[in-house]
C-alpha cells in the first residue's frame, strides 16, 4: 500500500486536464511575489498531520527540529485533537488544512466530516470515504465535494485556528476538474491560499507530462484574486534514482530551477501500531529522518535555499496587490 | 481517566431502579433456564475504538472465556474487527461470533484519539463539541444533546454496521450515556426493537445495579417490560465496577468474588479487554486496568472457579433464540 507516498502523484498523473505543459510565465511566481530574480524558494511541507499520532510525532519533528516550514492536517481523522494541542505550544506552524476524500488503508479509515446523510457519495459500503481517486470520481457529486470541503475548513476554524493554505490529500481535487473548481472557490471565497502551481513546473511536468494549460489559467485566476502560487510541486519522488532520502532531497536543492517549489514529505514517527495502518513507515520515518539530517541543513545553506511559509506567501501577496 | 468507570455505571445507575423483583422468576428462568442457573455473558466493551482494543477483544474472546463484545462504530479502526469478522464467518465450523454495537455518543480522550458522529455535524449539531467531536463526558451529552439527533446518530451507527455486512447481536450504550436521559433511553430502545435486535437492559434481582446506584430502578424495570414484551430478551443483572479495579489482584480478586457470590439469573459482567502497546498510553491511561481484563479472561484460576460454581457462560444470540422461542 504505498497509496499515501503516491498522494499527489496519483492523483496529479491522473489528472491529464489539469497540469498540461505550457510555457512558462516569463517571470516567475517567486519574482512576482518580490523575490530577486533567481532566488530558489522552497517550502517542505509535511502531509498527513492528524491522520494518527505517529504522524502528528513526525511532524512535530520536522518541524521543530528539521527544514520542513509548513503542514496540513486530515481534518476527518482521529488524532486531529492531537495534533490541535501540539500547534497551541507551538502557534507560529503555519498549518493547513489537507483537504480529504479519500480513506485509502485497509483497517484504519475515516469517513466524511459532514456525515453520511449529507453526503452519500463521499462514502463506500463501510461507511468511510473511498479508497482510491478513481472511485471518487465515480461517485462523489460536486456538490458533495464542495459541501466536504467546507466542513472540513469549519473544523479547523472551530478549533481557533485559520487555516494558512488549503491542499489536496492524493490530489483528489485535482483528478476531476469538476473538484478542482469547487477547491478553487472555497479557497478564493474564504481567501485562504490554495495549493496550485503555475510557474515552470520542472517536476509536475514529469509527473504527467501532458501537464499545463488548465494548472496555469487556475494559478492565473488564484493570482488575480490575490491568492499566491507556487511555480512548483515536487511530489517526493524527483530526482530519481538517489540512494534514500536525504540524499534525493540534497540533490533536488541542488537542481531546483529558480521558483518556488513546494516538496511534499510525510514525516512519522512509526510506533509498533503505524504497521497495522500501513506499510509506508519506513519511507514515511525516512522522509523525517531527511528533514532533521545535518546534511539537508547544509545543502539549504550552501546553495543559499530561501525556506518559506504559506503564511509568508500570503502576505507577500497583499503586498504586491493587483 | 474515570471517565469510562462510570461508564455504564452512572448510565445503568441513572436508568435502572430499585428491586422490589423478588417473588417474580427472573429472566434466566424466563427464557428457559432452571430458577437456580447462574448465567453469565463476559462483555467486552470499545471493539473498534483502537488497534489494540481488537487485539484484545480477538484474544479475550478467541483465547479466553469472554462470550461477547460491542463494537464503536464511529471509531476509526471498525473496519479491522469487521475485517476479522468476516474471515471469522467464512470458517464454516466456528459459531457465528456474538458482536453488538456499542452505540457511542461521547468521544472521552480530551485532545488526544477522538472522534465524530456518523450522522455528521450537519445532521446532528448538538452532538458535537468544538472540536467537531462527540461530547467528552455524559453530563454535556444529557445538557446538550437534541433526542432527535441522537435518534439520527443511533440509527447512523445501526447503518454503518448494517452496510458493512455486520449482523450485530445486540445493542448497548458507551459510558452508559442512552440510560442516563428517559429521553435518550427511550429512542435506543425504540430503534432495538425496530431492527429486532436486542438492546442492553436489565430488569431482574439488579443485585449489583442496587448496590451501585439503587434509586432508579423503578425505571429499569419499566424498560425491561417494554422490552421484554416486544420480544427481546431481558439480563437480570449488569456488573459495571470492574473498570475501577486498576491492578490485576485487585480485579482477580474483585471477580473471583463477584463469581462465589454470583445469584441467579443471567447477568453482563462488562470488561474493556485491550492489549496495549507503545501508543496506548497516547489514547488513554487506562492501559493498565484494560490489560488486567485481558488477563483476567486468559487465567485458568478464574475459569476454574466458573467452572466449580457451575456458571453457564451465554451470548446475546443464545439469548435471542430463547426468547424467540418463548413466544
Amino acid at each position: 500500500m504505498n497509496k499515501l507516498a503516491f498522494l499527489m502523484i496519483a492523483a496529479l498523473a491522473a489528472a491529464p486536464v489539469v497540469f498540461a505543459q505550457e510555457a512558462a510565465p516569463e517571470r516567475s511566481y517567486a519574482e512576482r511575489l518580490g523575490w530577486p530574480a533567481g532566488s530558489r524558494v522552497v517550502i517542505f511541507h509535511v502531509d498527513d498531520s492528524g491522520m494518527c499520532h505517529d504522524a502528528n510525532m513526525g511532524a512535530k519533528d520536522a518541524l521543530t527540529n528539521g527544514v520542513a516550514s509548513s503542514t496540513s492536517v486530515m481534518f476527518p481523522c482521529a488524532a486531529v485533537p492531537e495534533f490541535m494541542e501540539l500547534w497551541k505550544a507551538y502557534p507560529t506552524w503555519d498549518v493547513g488544512v489537507h483537504l480529504t476524500m479519500t480513506a485509502e488503508w485497509k483497517n484504519y479509515r475515516w469517513g466524511p466530516v459532514a456525515g453520511k446523510p449529507t453526503v452519500p457519495g463521499l462514502v463506500d459500503e463501510e461507511g468511510c470515504m473511498w479508497h482510491e481517486v478513481f472511485q471518487v470520481m465515480k461517485s462523489a457529486m460536486p456538490d458533495e465535494i464542495e459541501t466536504e470541503i467546507r466542513a472540513q475548513v469549519d473544523r479547523c476554524t472551530s478549533f481557533g485556528m485559520k487555516p494558512t493554505h488549503l491542499d489536496s490529500h492524493m490530489g483528489t481535487l485535482f483528478a476531476d476538474p469538476r473538484y478542482t473548481e469547487r477547491y478553487v472557490k472555497v479557497g478564493i471565497e474564504l481567501g485562504i491560499p490554495i495549493l496550485m502551481p503555475g510557474g515552470h513546473m520542472q517536476y509536475v511536468g514529469q509527473d504527467n507530462p501532458m501537464a499545463g494549460k488548465m494548472a496555469r489559467q487556475v494559478a492565473q485566476q488564484l493570482w488575480d484574486a490575490g491568492l499566491p502560487v507556487l511555480d512548483d510541486i515536487n511530489t517526493g519522488d524527483y530526482p530519481k534514482g538517489a540512494a534514500n532520502k536525504t540524499e534525493q532531497i540534497c540533490q533536488f536543492l541542488r537542481e531546483m530551477k529558480p521558483g518556488i517549489t513546494y516538496f511534499i514529505v510525510h514525516c512519522t514517527r512509526p510506533s509498533d501500531v503505524f504497521q497495522y495502518i500501513s506499510s509506508s513507515g519506513g519511507k514515511r520515518l525516512s522522509e523525517t529522518e531527511a528533514m532533521i539530517s545535518p546534511e539537508v541543513k547544509k545543502v539549504v545553506e550552501e546553495e543559499g535555499i530561501i525556506l518559506t511559509t504559506w503564511r509568508e506567501l500570503k502576505e507577500r501577496r497583499e503586498k504586491v496587490g493587483k | 481517566m474515570k471517565k469510562l468507570m462510570t461508564m455504564a455505571v452512572v448510565g445503568a445507575f441513572v436508568a435502572f431502579a430499585a428491586a422490589n423483583a423478588w417473588g417474580e422468576p427472573g429472566y434466566a428462568e424466563k427464557l428457559g433456564w432452571k430458577p437456580t442457573d447462574k448465567v453469565l455473558i463476559w462483555h467486552v466493551d470499545d471493539a473498534g475504538m483502537s488497534h489494540e482494543s481488537n487485539v484484545g477483544t480477538i484474544k479475550a474472546m478467541a483465547e479466553g472465556m469472554a462470550t461477547s463484545c460491542s463494537i464503536m462504530m464511529p471509531c476509526p479502526w471498525v473496519s479491522e474487527y469487521a475485517h476479522y469478522v468476516s474471515a471469522q464467518a467464512d470458517l464454516a465450523d466456528k459459531p457465528e461470533l456474538d458482536y453488538g454495537l456499542h452505540l457511542t455518543m461521547t468521544s472521552e480522550w480530551e485532545h488526544r484519539h477522538r472522534w465524530s458522529p456518523v450522522a455528521g455535524k450537519p445532521v446532528a449539531p448538538t452532538l458535537v463539541d468544538e472540536e467537531g467531536c462527540l461530547w467528552d463526558n455524559v453530563e454535556l451529552v444529557v445538557k446538550n444533546a437534541d433526542p432527535d439527533q441522537v435518534e439520527k446518530e443511533i440509527r447512523a451507527q445501526v447503518d454503518r454496521a448494517l452496510t458493512m455486512g455486520l449482523k450485530p447481536s445486540h445493542l448497548d450504550s458507551h459510558m452508559g450515556t442512552l440510560f442516563a436521559d428517559p429521553r435518550f433511553a427511550e429512542r435506543y430502545i425504540k430503534v432495538g426493537i425496530e431492527f429486532g435486535i436486542p438492546v442492553l437492559t436489565a430488569g431482574g434481582h439488579m443485585t449489583h445495579i442496587a448496590r451501585e446506584n439503587g434509586d432508579v430502578m423503578e425505571a429499569a424495570k419499566m424498560m425491561s417490560g417494554v422490552v421484554w414484551a416486544a420480544g427481546l430478551p431481558v439480563l437480570d443483572d449488569i456488573h459495571t465496577d470492574g473498570y475501577g479495579w486498576t491492578t490485576y489482584a485487585e480485579k482477580k480478586s474483585g471477580t473471583l468474588e463477584f463469581l462465589r457470590t454470583l445469584k441467579p439469573g443471567i447477568t453482563e459482567f462488562i470488561l474493556h479487554c485491550t492489549e496495549p502497546g507503545d501508543t496506548f498510553q497516547f489514547i488513554s491511561s487506562s492501559g493498565p486496568t484494560r490489560k488486567a481484563d485481558l488477563e483476567l479472561m486468559l487465567d485458568p484460576e478464574v475459569k476454574k472457579v466458573v467452572e466449580e460454581q457451575g456458571i453457564i457462560l451465554t451470548t446475546w444470540r443464545e439469548l435471542k433464540q430463547r426468547r424467540d422461542q418463548v413466544k
